[in-house]
């Protein structure tokens, strides 16, 4: 070892403490650095399994290839395993044609494992006769999926007419859109024997359920083409190669084309169509910029004390010869011992970390993701060596311009006791102010400040790092919380099951629902949607600022609603409305005309038609915007407001007036309406009461009704849903604002007690000269205090702002004005000055550590 | 008048085997204003005496009365008060507080006393040093022998009854030495101080009033030159 190395590395031993505080700052910085490297590994890891999970582990699929070539993949050295499948074809099935999915599609396979096929029920099918069936279509067709029953299917082909034309739809057309036939061409008759799971093959191809029968490789029928799905040996390792590999074995098998399994490479960062992934990159990107920042700052900071420490020994070394090169080169000697240490333990620190949060998180991210993969730490090659190659960069970008301070240290300099040599009498000027209020400790410690600049910028600038981190993270977790709130906030009720489509089934499931036992209240509502013909001077200004007029009137849509008997009751009771209001001949509406309006911040009752009064009478008409399906005369038997029963608390946007009706008045004008019935709608709102498997139960009752498309919306289900979303957020962020703060504080001890060190002989002579104890811990207590102002001076408003732009972004305006949250300012200043105070006792107890004689005596002090 | 008096001094450094008696029961008495020189070769125990006079260092055992008062009893507070009023001290190397400029540094004692500078007193040490031009400098741009001046003047400023100084010429080229010991003197007889100064220089020796003479942690000779 070089002679300077030596010097070097017995001065890193005889300063242990300041060694190990740069050693701590670089492994949490490389802590840091492989947290956001495993968090992207593990997260495409994550999708990764995901898509193998709903689609199987394959990665190129060949089409068109002809019954003797097929098995030839089975031949190749890179393929691991490989499937064959005829191609799939519609199906009709008895009892198809009321539904919304009429047919199923039908394939041929031999090996149901690359498509990660899962089995339910039953087994998988060994001959062309016996099938497996989707576990959508048994649930929806329980009769006819019974595990050993006989299914007869008719295969066809979809067939629609345009321009006299006719043309196939395909597995992409979907049902419904187009004016479509079957036209019938095979009938055959299959056992089913099992019903199976396997998300990408359910939603291959639009209206039908999925459907497979065995396929012998061995006996494949000669007529037609089979499609070869392959997943190769190694397939992580092999690159861009799959291309090359694929190509040739597509000659092999004589393809006529090659599909790649996108999803499943774009993970693997092969092809490069994940946007997901896109956008984990560039937070990556943003965090570990973030990171890297940091980690600079404190590293070179600790270099630059290094170099101030040892300016003796550098002028001592100059004196006996050495050059700028060795000089420096002490430097990066200095840096390649803290990252030798530094980065293999902060690697395993970010491994063992962030397994440790994927344990606690995994509860929450299943739930959140709804699905039950969760994240596992991953960490591939590449990103060791990223994490290397970055922690590497960070030491010596550290060490650089250190290195060059150290190169230039004359013996001349280390001989004045150069470190002081930079003072002069301005940059140490207080006013005469500081004595007066603070006393002459005060300022001797403010001028102390002043001395040495970059030990203050560092200090105040990473407290000021701190500060802001801490206040937007803080502030960021509020917002989410808040704005959640916000949009919870009107509703008044907590599951809402809303329906349309078959008006007969829709009445039976909603009586269904309504007979459900156990939630704490339950109101069915019918809704139809019309309109009516309005004078410009009637419309209320909030509702005429959304429609446009027309020749001096306006077409306001209104909502014709009809409650169920006992929530129309109370209802009127509780607006002191008579029984019989409703009951007369015709049609008979209490107009919810004044409502409660929030707009901005502001709460305001309004009303949104002027002048209506009981009695009058509405042109009510529901139209397809060409033509009048239905019409009616709209007599107001009451003008009321507030809100309905189970309306939301407060309205922030108006387009549309609310009129209650009669059950039986609005099923006659139902009649009128030619079929299907675009414009009824149903509703059933719940309030939770004693029976906590409510919405399940409810869910269960829904999938019965298949001619109703039915959606259920559980506030409880989507506050937590959020709430999970909230808590993953606030523990990577929480947990990167810990450890940014754990830098900042590495580097404040840092610079603080080296502060304090390099000023041992002076606080000895001080005492000398007979300053009190008291006294020294004023002096000190007023440069903490100084820091910690500073910090907070710059820290806050910083922060503030950027909070403030946060709002602005993130926020939408109307659901809550700007704050800062009382926790994030408190929190902030007393962290600084917890910071700054533990620092300072640390400091003193440093200065202070043997006598006042030693230090004097000790040259080097 | 006794001033101060040292009884039965004794100051161990280390513990068992490894202990050294950088004093071993040292005892004697030194009248108000007498100017005494220490003497003795390198590693004897002349400046752990000096440091537990000014109270800076404390002794193993035995008293040191300093005006009636065995500062040895006094906690840390007291004795630090002791030291800005009674003691000045002057050391080989000058110790001056970088950020405070030459005034600020000489003004320093009575600044942590709170009380306001004698400005005739201090006017007058300023010239004898002969740093009137450089009042407002910082220490770095003074040279050894200004810092040694500047320190001296600290030393005196809170015009204390024993001055103390540890080789003050230790670190200066001859003509500097023989100003800052002139200086010394010239001090010593205006302000009627109790002066001690170690020295390895026979000639500044000599032109003390008392010579003591140590050797491995004992006085082996102390002897009155002058009245
Ligand atoms: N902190 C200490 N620890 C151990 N021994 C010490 C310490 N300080 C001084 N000594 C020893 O005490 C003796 C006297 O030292 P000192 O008073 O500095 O001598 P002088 O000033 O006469 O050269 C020496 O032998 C020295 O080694
Ligand atoms: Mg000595």
């Amino acid at each position: 070892m070089k002679v300077i190395d030596r010097v070097t590395l017995q001065y890193m031993k005889r300063n242990k403490g300041r060694t190990w505080v740069t050693i701590l700052g670089a492994v949490i910085s490389v802590a840091m650095l492989s947290a956001v490297i495993v968090i992207v590994c593990s997260a495409q890891d994550m999708l990764l399994r995901h898509t193998i999970e709903s689609g199987g582990q394959w990665e190129t699929r060949f089409f068109g290839v002809a019954a003797d070539k097929a098995a030839g993949a089975g031949k190749s050295e890179e393929v691991a395993s490989y499937g064959i499948s005829t191609v799939g074809k519609y199906a009709s099935y008895p009892g198809g044609e009321a539904t919304n999915k009429p047919y199923l599609y039908v394939s041929g396979e031999t090996n149901f494992d690359i498509f990660n096929t899962q089995i339910r029920e039953g087994r998988l099918p060994q001959t062309d006769t016996e099938m497996i069936v989707s576990e959508s279509f048994s649930l929806k067709n329980p009769d006819a999926c019974a595990i050993g029953s006989r299914i007869t299917v008719s295969f066809g082909r979809r067939m629609s007419e345009q321009d006299g034309e006719k043309f196939e739809l395909g597995t992409n057309y979907s049902y419904g859109g187009y004016d479509e036939t079957f036209e019938v061409e095979e009938q055959k008759e299959y056992t089913i024997v099992g019903i199976f799971e396997a998300p990408d093959k359910e939603v291959e191809a639009f209206g039908a359920y999925r459907a497979m029968y065995g396929l012998d490789e061995k006996a494949l029928p000669g007529n037609g083409t089979y499609e070869v799905t392959v997943d190769y040996n190694n397939y992580k390792r092999l690159g861009n190669k799959i291309y090359t590999i694929s190509g040739e074995l597509g000659d092999t098998l004589g393809a006529s084309d090659i599909k790649y399994n996108t999803g499943l490479l774009g993970y693997l960062g092969i092809s490069n169509d994940s946007s997901f992934m896109t956008m984990i990159y560039m937070l990556a990107a943003v965090v570990g910029i973030i990171i890297l920042i940091g980690s600079i700052s404190l590293i070179y900071n600790a270099f630059s004390i290094s170099i101030a420490e040892r300016s003796r020994t550098f002028g001592m070394l100059s004196s006996v010869g050495a050059t700028r090169q060795q000089k420096r080169h002490s430097v990066f000697f200095e840096a390649a011992c803290v990252g030798a240490v530094a980065i293999p333990l902060g690697l395993a620190a970010g491994i063992a970390g962030m397994a440790v949060t994927f344990k606690i998180i995994n509860p929450v991210f299943r739930e959140w993701m709804q699905n039950d993969l969760g994240l596992e730490v991953s960490l591939s090659w590449g990103g060791i060596a990223v994490i290397i190659l970055f922690s590497a960069l960070v030491l010596l970008i550290s060490a650089w311009i250190p290195s060059r301070h150290a190169s230039r240290v004359s013996a001349l300099e280390a001989l004045r006791q150069s470190r002081e040599y930079k003072i002069t009498a301005k940059s140490v000027r207080t006013s005469k102010l500081t004595r007066l209020v603070f006393g002459f400790e005060g300022e001797l410690g403010l001028k102390n400040l002043k001395r040495n600049k970059s030990h203050y910028r560092t200090t105040v600038f990473s407290l000021t790092v701190s500060v802001l981190l801490f206040m937007t993270a803080y502030t960021f977790s509020a917002y989410v919380r808040k704005s959640n709130d916000m949009i919870q906030a009107p509703l008044s009720y907590d599951i809402n099951v809303s329906m349309s489509d078959d008006a007969d089934s829709m009445d039976r499931l909603s009586e269904e629902l309504m007979g459900l036992k156990g939630a704490g209240s339950a109101v069915a509502v019918k809704k139809l949607r019309g309109e009516v013909e309005l004078p410009a001077d009637m419309v209320g200004s909030e509702l005429a600022a959304v429609y446009a007029e027309e020749n001096g009137k306006y077409n306001i849509s209104v909502q014709l609603l009809a409650m169920d008997d006992a929530s129309l009751r109370s209802y009127m009771q509780e607006q002191g409305i008579a029984e019989e209001t409703l009951s007369g001949d015709g049609l008979n509406g209490i107009l919810i005309n004044r409502i409660n309006f929030k707009k901005g911040h502001e709460f305001a009752e309004l009303d949104l038609l002027n002048g209506v009064k009981t009695g009058d009478i509405l042109d009510f008409h529901v139209t397809d915007g060409l033509k009048d399906l239905a019409e009616d005369d709209l007599k107001l038997a009451a003008v009321s407001g507030g809100k309905t029963p189970f309306g939301d608390k407060y309205v922030t946007d108006v387009y549309s007036v609310q009129v209650i009706v009669s059950m039986e008045a609005l099923d006659k004008i139902c009649e009128m309406l030619p079929e299907p019935k675009y414009f009824v709608t149903e509703n059933v709102y719940y309030t939770m009461g004693e029976n906590e498997n409510l919405e399940d139960e409810i869910r269960t009752i829904c999938n019965k009704y298949r001619d109703v498309s039915s959606r259920v919306n559980s506030v409880a289900a989507e506050q937590k849903e959020v709430m999970n979303g909230v808590i993953i957020i606030s523990v990577f962020l929480y947990g990167f604002v810990a450890l940014i703060a754990l830098v900042s504080m590495a580097n404040i001890m840092n610079t603080i007690s080296t502060g304090m060190q390099l000023r041992r002989r002076e606080f000895a002579m001080l005492q000398s000269v007979g300053m009190t104890p008291k006294g020294f811990r004023k002096m000190l207590t007023m440069e903490g205090l100084f820091y910690g102002i500073k910090g907070l001076v710059y820290g806050l408003p910083i922060s503030i702002f950027v909070i403030w732009g946060m709002h602005r972004i993130l926020v939408s305006n109307v659901s809550f004005s700007f704050y800062v949250p009382a926790g994030a300012l408190t929190g902030a200043v007393a962290g600084v000055f917890i910071l700054v105070g533990v620092t300072m006792v640390y400091g003193r107890r440093k200065a202070r550590a043997g006598s006042i004689v030693e230090v004097l005596k000790d040259e080097n002090a | 008048m006794e001033i101060l008096r040292v009884e039965h001094l004794s100051k161990i450094y280390g513990q068992g085997e490894t202990a050294v008696k950088a004093l071993d029961d040292v005892s004697f008495s030194v009248e108000e204003g007498q100017f005494v020189a220490i003497i003795g070769p390198s590693g004897s125990g002349k400046s752990t005496l000096l440091h537990i006079l000014g109270g800076v260092d404390t002794p193993t055992s035995g008293k040191v009365i300093i005006d009636n008062t065995d500062i040895t009893s006094l906690n840390e507070t007291a004795l630090a008060i002791f030291r800005r009023r009674q003691i000045g001290l002057v050391y080989q190397f000058y110790n001056l507080i970088p950020v405070l400029n030459v005034e600020e540094n000489m003004q320093l004692p009575l600044l942590l006393d709170g009380r306001k500078v004698d400005h005739k007193a201090y006017a007058n040490i300023v010239n004898k040093l002969g740093l009137e031009k450089r009042r407002t400098y910082l220490p770095n741009q003074l040279s050894g022998g200004q810092q040694q001046r500047v320190s001296i003047g600290r030393a005196l400023m809170n015009n204390p009854a024993i001055v103390l100084a540890d080789e003050p010429t230790g670190n200066l080229d001859s003509k500097n030495s023989v100003e800052i010991m002139g200086l010394l003197r010239e001090f010593h007889k205006e302000l009627h101080q109790t002066l001690f100064v170690i020295t390895h220089d026979e000639r500044i020796a000599l032109q003390a009033d008392r010579i003591l003479a140590i050797e491995d942690g004992k006085v082996v000779k102390d002897e009155v030159i002058r009245k």
